[in-house]
């Protein structure tokens, strides 16, 4: 529910991070875990929103990935996708040993000089 | 040229990109797609996004997981919508059911919440189904 300030802190990141080609950004890709309490449209409409005031970025992209959530069963000793928020193995097995899903992260910056 | 000799290809988005002001990406036919437009008029589903070369171009909104209420009691309706409207989320209202976007932790609140009034299943969440609030275009 903090969406704006989660993007003003991927530009600052990003702004730390590339002082020198900071602005010939194009495209941000961001990846969310379906356990990250990010709802993709708050992000994009707060993406919008930011480009909207910043216009150095009127063209960039930013396009968001959902990360599926992955969560280990002990009794196989693997992973397994839980799907439909069902947290049970193939094998039966509850499990609530999370692997993937809670994340929130940038996963690639496109620069104007990368485009082929 | 008539609509029926024109190639027809098809745009893949994701539910929550309807209001990108920018998007570069292949049709599913493999073709490069510059979309450059506002984003006060949401694309949905179907809607022809660019024409050339003898190729129509359509959006097709792919389909997501999402949470259902299955409630008829105006009351639990009602409660809902607040407990998912203080999130800022947008509604859709899908053959008479109130449908939001699944994500793990809403899930677990609103399950807690409401019981096995809640459930998980795929849909397209397509904008003619959103249901809008003043100022709220999605």
């Amino acid at each position: 529910m903090h969406e704006l300030g989660i993007v003003k802190d991927i530009f600052r990141t990003l702004e730390e991070a590339y002082p020198d080609k900071y602005e010939t950004i194009i495209k941000i890709n961001l990846e969310a875990g379906l356990l990250s309490s990010l709802q993709p449209i708050l992000i994009q409409n707060a993406f919008e929103a930011y480009v909207l005031d910043d216009t150095r970025f009127k063209n960039t992209e930013l396009e968001v990935s959902i990360l599926p959530i992955i969560a280990y069963c002990k009794r196989c000793n693997k992973q397994f996708e839980v799907q439909y928020h069902r947290f049970v193995c193939d094998c039966g097995q509850t499990s609530d040993s999370i692997i993937q899903g809670e994340e929130l992260r940038i996963s690639q910056v496109t620069f104007k000089e990368d485009k082929k | 040229m008539t609509d029926s000799n024109r190639e027809i290809d098809f745009l893949s988005l994701q539910w929550y990109e309807v209001n990108r002001t920018v998007i570069k990406r292949k049709t599913e036919g493999g073709r490069d797609v510059s979309l450059s437009r506002s984003s006060e008029t949401p694309i949905h589903d179907g809607e022809i996004v660019c024409m050339e070369d003898g190729v129509t171009v359509k959006a097709r909104i792919e389909p997501c997981i999402c949470i259902v209420l299955h409630a008829d009691d105006i009351a639990i309706v009602g409660s809902f919508c607040f407990d998912v409207g203080n999130r800022h989320l947008p509604i859709f209202l899908i053959e008479d059911k109130i449908v939001v976007s699944y994500d793990g932790r809403l899930f677990q609140a609103l399950s807690g919440k409401y019981g096995d009034k809640v459930q998980v299943v795929t849909k397209v969440l397509d904008v003619k189904y959103a249901i809008k609030a003043f100022g709220n275009y999605l």
